[in-house]
């Protein structure tokens, strides 16, 4: 599967997996609509029929053409929405067959360096998708914003993108996370499990059998019954649904029942102050280690922490984090943003024990992130532009973020031909050396001195003997500039050097 | 013909063929008509309900049918091409990754990456929704600066106007030098072209005059190719294929090309690296993917692989030069990469090995060694320090 088709289809799979899971659902919709107004017809056929007044019998007929008409409409809406999604797959299925095209026209021939100019812009599309795909995912992090308009959908929408990733599907699971996670709302998320329901046990049983979103929801809403001191509520909900999970995960389940049910006995007013107590008293222990009442305190909190933990807010992300992993499953969405994983592929294929952090930037990195380090005037004190390292793991952009990488794997060398070393140590590859020294134009050395263009074409004939022969001594008179230290050597001081 | 895409794309055709909803959305309008006669049959005293009774009935039946066929198309969908995209990329990638969720700072550096890439591209206005968005504030010198950029590049693109882009380049004529661009004689000679292009079938006096200002001052540079340029104005009217021409239609002087040197040249001249670095990472990562699932399959057969210096990729990646950023020398002795803690050193005989091996080979400095790569002997003060360096 290397660079092939294929390859591509692999990695843009949630591009066919997603619309079949919404066309799944649309279709289910469509049945029940059907359904109901199945029986409608039946019965109001029926009552039409047995109705004698003309009067009540085109009242009757007049109800069913209006319901008819409402039926119709539904279902003319489901229809557009199943054909909006397969037109996303048909454009999609041609995406990739200009990807197939490219790959059949130059497979044999073609370098990686060719194809990456050639495709330049299919990947600087895939690119864009990916950056698409992280704004979308990421923005659940930013719950004040999410009212507004995404800024992947804008890019998508600008770059003409937007059929190529179900913007839709990603954001609406990212609403319900938003629900439960910063509004607390079971409700949403017990209709979305009982929708689901099917999918939800394959996840279950795929993933790890022994948790299930539908129980976690129910012990959610009985921890918040308890909270709010609603008794009642909450044991109404143990006897409903969380006692019908004890069949599937006893241990597990039954741990967790148990530690909900000591939750009554306390209320959160008392947790507080026990826990709050002990955290009190914790300098005075090692003063008080003999203390029998200290460590009857420390055992308390030991004994209530995971009691604690049930009340916490955090538990709140969790479920969220739980249920997004449960929705981007059943809609074959990748659940880290692709973003993120090929970013790591990359960097640590570029990233060598070369790496460093460019001496321009600020040093320390505790400090904000800012837009300062690309403001930094990087010229050097004569007023040339310093030189740049392209690499993109040096850069501000990246440096830092790819620290944890590993480093890629090097047994080559890639050093260029000509290699020539000034006496600072500084090796070059010699025509650039050559080309720089010439297009050099600081004022802090005499022009003159540098060598001409000819000469250096001269020169670059009669690398062989350099440093060998010194018949060439009209070349002696012209200088050359170390262009990252600005130095200035002789032509002879020179040497060529040979990296084996 | 690959196997998984020819599944995919028989699927799509399929499901995409697949007209049952259309089916049912039909004859649920003739339905409606039907109840619609119906009511002016009662109206007109006919009060006979076989028609609607029948119409119905086929509705029941063709609804049921067609509901049948859509639903099996998305299941056969469903399960055949669950089956061929089995690719899942952390199965593959199991090392250290970038990670945001846990690591708010992180988070901050990929937005701050994206921002970087977004700019360069001139997505001003998505970049307005980041901001507000992320909380983020971009520098407002940063983004004139990217501004500057684009007009140029959109006078360029959208106008056919290279004034802009030329007025730039001699404003920084000798920054532009002294990285080693020819940029701004390009410019100049692609501005000779298209008004020699504009005005072939007359006098070429527009060309020649702009050549007149303008080449002069790259004379000692590139005499060679301007006078081809002028020459061809000699032949344009007469000879149409005396072979000249060729320099005018010069294949690195698509616009492409001159589009990718413009954002190129004016990064570097504002102290940025010249492609995105974001950008440019992840084509890497498109190149470099293919090994890692080889690495991968093969480790998976032969079960035991896993041998590695620490922090570091077991297995080799290829990449073009293009994307190669920085000197590599494996010392030949030792076989390792050298590093700033372990540099190259340059032995008199010009052969260069690594200082660990140098320690080595002297038996920690004290004893005179032969070169490994020729007769001469030298000792480790005669040894030079050395860095390569990529112009």
């Amino acid at each position: 599967m290397i660079h092939s088709v294929d390859f591509h289809l692999q990695l843009k799979q949630s591009q066919f997996r997603t619309p079949i899971e919404v066309l799944r659902k649309n279709f289910k919709s469509i049945q029940k609509l059907v359904e109901t107004h199945k029986s409608y017809c039946i019965s109001q056929i029926k009552l039409i029929e047995n109705t004698p007044n003309k009067k009540e019998k085109l009242d009757l007929i007049d109800a069913a053409i209006q319901k008819q008409e409402m039926f119709n409409y539904d279902i003319e809406r489901r229809v557009e929405e199943h054909n909006k999604y397969i037109s996303r797959l048909k454009i999609r299925l041609h995406k990739l067959k200009q990807f197939q095209t490219f790959y059949d026209d130059h497979k044999k021939d073609l370098s990686s360096e060719e194809a990456l100019t050639k495709y330049a812009s299919l990947y600087r599309e895939e690119i864009n998708l990916l950056l698409i795909d992280f704004l979308l995912k990421s923005s659940f992090m930013d719950q004040a914003h999410l009212d507004g308009q995404n800024s992947g959908v804008i890019l998508a929408k600008k770059l003409g993108l937007d059929n190529l990733i179900d913007y839709d599907v990603i954001l609406q699971g990212l609403e319900i996370y938003n629900e439960i996670r910063f509004h607390k709302n079971l409700k949403i998320l017990i209709k979305w499990c009982t929708e689901n329901k099917k999918s939800l046990k394959s996840i279950q049983d795929e993933n790890d059998p022994n948790s299930s979103l539908k129980f976690e929801t129910y012990f959610q809403s009985f921890i918040e019954h308890v909270k709010l001191g609603e008794l009642s509520k909450a044991l109404e909900i143990a006897s409903e649904y969380l006692v019908n999970f004890l069949d599937t995960n006893v241990d597990d389940n039954l741990y967790k029942i148990a530690s909900g049910a000591a939750l009554l006995c306390w209320n959160r007013t008392y947790l507080n102050d026990t826990i709050q107590l002990s955290l009190n008293r914790d300098h005075e222990r090692t003063s008080s280690f003999y203390d029998q009442s200290m460590n009857m305190v420390s055992q308390i909190q030991g004994n209530v922490s995971p009691l604690k933990e049930l009340l916490e807010e955090s538990k709140w992300s969790k479920l969220a984090d739980f249920f997004l992993f449960n929705y981007n499953s059943i809609y074959g969405i990748s659940q880290k943003p692709d973003l993120l994983l090929l970013l790591s592929v990359g960097s640590t294929a570029l990233k060598t024990r070369s790496c460093l952090r460019s001496s321009t930037l600020s040093q320390v990195s505790t400090n904000d992130i800012n837009f300062d380090d690309y403001l930094i005037d990087t010229r050097n004190k004569d007023g040339r532009p310093a030189i740049h390292n392209e690499c993109p793991i040096c850069s501000p952009d990246l440096y830092e973020l790819t620290h944890d990488i590993p480093f890629s794997h090097q047994v080559k060398s890639n050093i260029y031909d000509n290699p020539v070393m000034l006496p600072n140590g500084n090796i070059y590859q010699y025509d650039k050396l050559i080309s720089k020294s010439f297009n050099i134009s600081g004022e802090n050395f005499e022009r003159s001195k540098l060598m001409p263009m000819q000469l250096s074409k001269e020169l670059k004939d009669s690398i062989g003997i350099l440093g060998k022969n010194e018949s060439s001594g009209l070349l002696d008179n012209y200088e050359l500039l170390d262009p990252l230290t600005g130095e200035v050597f002789k032509r002879e001081q020179i040497t060529k050097v040979f990296p084996t | 013909m690959s196997s998984a895409f020819k599944t995919v794309a028989e699927e799509v055709d399929k499901l995409a063929s697949n007209d049952s909803l259309e089916h049912i959305l039909a004859d649920s309008n003739s339905l409606l008509d039907g109840l619609r006669r119906l009511r002016n049959d009662v109206e007109n005293d006919q009060d006979d309900m076989t028609m609607i009774k029948t119409q119905f009935k086929s509705w029941n039946e063709n609804t049921l049918k067609h509901e049948k066929s859509i639903n099996k198309a998305i299941k056969g969908y469903s399960s055949k091409v669950d089956k061929v995209l089995n690719f899942n990329l952390s199965n593959v990638y199991t090392y250290q990754t970038v990670d945001v969720k846990s690591n708010p700072r992180s988070r901050k550096l990929v937005d701050r990456a994206i921002v970087m890439d977004l700019l360069r591209n001139g997505h001003f206005d998505v970049l307005e929704h980041i901001e507000r968005e992320r909380g983020i504030k971009i520098a407002q010198e940063l983004v004139d600066r990217f501004k500057q950029l684009n007009e140029i590049l959109i006078s360029f693109r959208e106008h056919d106007d290279l004034r802009p882009a030329i007025t730039w380049a001699a404003q920084h004529s000798d920054e532009l030098k002294s990285i080693g661009s020819d940029l701004e004689f390009n410019l100049h000679k692609l501005q000779f072209i298209k008004l020699y292009n504009q005005s072939r079938n007359n006098e070429p006096f527009e060309a020649y005059k702009y050549a007149r200002d303008n080449f002069p001052n790259f004379g000692t540079t590139h005499l060679d190719t301007i006078s081809k340029l002028l020459f061809t104005i000699m032949y344009s009217s007469s000879t149409p294929e005396c072979g000249f021409e060729n320099y005018l239609t010069d294949g690195d002087l698509s616009n492409e090309t001159f589009y990718n040197q413009i954002c190129q040249d004016y990064c570097s001249l504002i102290g940025l690296s010249s492609n995105s670095p974001l950008y440019n990472t992840l084509l890497t990562s498109y190149i470099a993917l293919p090994s890692f699932i080889k690495y991968h399959r093969i480790s998976k057969s032969s079960g035991n692989l896993n041998w590695t210096t620490t922090n570091e990729l077991p297995f080799e990646i290829n990449l073009p030069p293009s994307l190669q950023f920085h000197s590599i020398f494996i010392c030949p002795v030792s076989k390792e990469e050298t590093t700033s803690e372990n540099p190259p050193m340059v032995l008199p005989c010009h052969h260069i090995i690594s200082k660990d091996s140098l320690i080595k080979l002297s038996r920690n400095s004290v004893a005179n060694f032969k070169c490994p790569y020729c007769p001469r002997t030298t000792t480790i003060a005669q040894a030079v320090q050395a860095r390569f360096v990529n112009l």
